[in-house]
């Protein structure tokens, strides 16, 4: 790694905030054409955390502060280990500590509707978390290591140079990643630990200006990483086809997440389960199989 | 003007607060929310929870069951934090006033800064009453804001 590669990884571990930010812009915005309304500006979530952090601090309890910087932090250490082509099984292991952070800071406040969100979050963790697991685990059955710098190294594909051959042979994989970030994005149908009509806004229920704004700040960096995660599955040889590649992918993704957002109503978290137990489950344990069968050369 | 005092004006997250009305001007406010009148387009976000929000619609004369409600929703609310009467029975009791258990107008309990009169509330002049609350803001934020009869 020269020092022209430090620089990119971290003007990108930067930029990071930005491009979440962004997002949502550009999800609200296209939401609202959705819904043949007008939408509020592109940087809109940009003014939304500048209020907040002008706003005066209302403390509910500090430990229910230390575990929102907890979750914040913990995303940017398991973005920072992506960015350094650290080891993908790690990335979903802090990942889900951030995770288990945001439930108990939840759980550290009174309000009922921020218990209820936090209970939810944790079954939606113990449905979502195994699955993105398994996933990448089926990346090193392919592979052969969880290293993502081994895993980019993997390019020969022949074809054009490209090597899609994460996103060929891993195709139930992808799709469980995709449900991921449906879900850690807390998109519809699945956006059922903050569902905002039901139980206003359930684990940040009790945080309040600077600190919702800190909250927000972590999704952001948590929305890059997930985008990061669907990128793994785009390589190539060539620098500019691989980046490319990846932009390309990662904005189908996002507007088909946008699409299903727009399409589907919330399920309750039963459902959820039982989507992952009954759906997510058996296809990725189908992707395992499949790799197997096609490394002993059955299938060529 | 710093960037935080413009992102306020840019983005008032609203609850709406039923003090005891009929509902008609809660649905005038759900209105508002519609593709037709697209409060979002200003930033404006329905929160309906009083920690992240900006701007409480307060709709209803304030009976004297729910004083301590309203009082203890606005105490929970951020500051810089702004209060819009919805409709004549919050700006002023309207036929409920000087009922046996009505307190009166939304004034009675919290400092109130934009009334909004009507019965229901059209959507139009809620979104003019919001932004001339923000402008209020701005006037406040800047220094320039002068009280009647000053």
């Amino acid at each position: 790694m020269n020092t022209i590669d430090i620089v990119i990884r971290v003007l990108l571990f930067v930029l990071a905030p930005v491009f979440g930010c962004l997002f949502f812009g550009i999800d609200r915005k296209l939401t609202a054409r959705m819904q043949n309304r007008v939408g509020p500006p592109l940087l809109q979530p940009w003014y939304d955390f500048r209020k907040l952090m002008g706003k005066t601090e209302e403390i509910v309890n500090r430990i229910h502060l230390v575990f929102a910087f907890a979750y914040v932090a913990f995303v940017m250490l398991a973005l920072g280990i992506f960015l350094m082509d650290g080891d993908l099984l790690i990335i979903c292991f802090a990942l889900g500590a951030s995770q288990v952070f945001l439930a108990l800071g939840a759980f550290s406040v009174r309000s009922p509707y921020s218990h209820v969100g936090a209970h939810r979050y944790l079954l939606q963790m113990v449905a979502v978390e195994p699955l993105l697991g398994l996933a990448a685990i089926t990346i090193k059955l392919q592979t052969g290591s969880f290293l993502l710098s081994d895993i980019y190294a993997q390019s020969t594909y022949p074809f054009f140079g490209i090597n899609t051959i994460l996103l060929l042979s891993l195709p139930f994989a992808f799709f469980i990643v995709i449900l991921a970030t449906i879900v850690d994005t807390q998109k519809s149908p699945f956006d059922i630990s903050t569902a905002h009509s039901e139980i206003v806004s359930g684990t940040f229920v009790e945080y309040s200006g600077p600190y919702l704004a800190i909250t927000k700040l972590g999704h952001w960096f948590e929305l890059f990483l997930l985008f990061g995660f669907v990128s793994v599955f785009f390589n190539s040889d060539v620098l500019w086809i691989s980046i490319a590649g990846k932009v390309v992918l990662d904005f189908i993704v996002f507007l088909v997440i946008l699409v299903i957002d727009n399409s589907t109503a919330r399920l309750t978290i039963d459902r959820l389960v039982k989507f992952s137990i009954r759906i997510g489950l058996p296809l990725i344990i189908i992707n395992i199989v499949l790799i197997v069968i096609s490394s002993m050369g059955v299938i060529a | 003007m710093n960037g935080t005092e413009k992102s306020r004006l840019k983005s008032p997250w609203i609850t709406h607060i039923n003090t005891g009305g009929c509902n008609g001007c809660d649905i005038e406010i759900l209105a508002c929310l519609t593709p037709k009148y697209d409060i979002e387009r200003f930033g404006i976000l329905n929160k309906g929870n009083p920690k992240h929000t900006d701007v409480l619609l307060v709709t209803g004369p304030v009976t004297k069951k729910y004083r301590h409600v309203l009082k203890n929703l606005y105490e929970q609310t951020p500051d810089p934090k702004v209060v819009i009467a919805v409709g004549t029975c919050a700006c002023s009791g309207g036929v409920f006033k000087d009922l046996y258990n009505v307190e009166g107008g939304v004034d009675q309990v919290i400092p109130v800064d934009v009334y909004i009169p009507g019965c229901a509330v059209k959507p139009e002049a809620i979104i003019d009453g919001v932004v001339l609350a923000l402008e209020k803001l701005k006037k406040l934020q800047e220094g320039t804001w002068k009280e009647v009869g000053e």
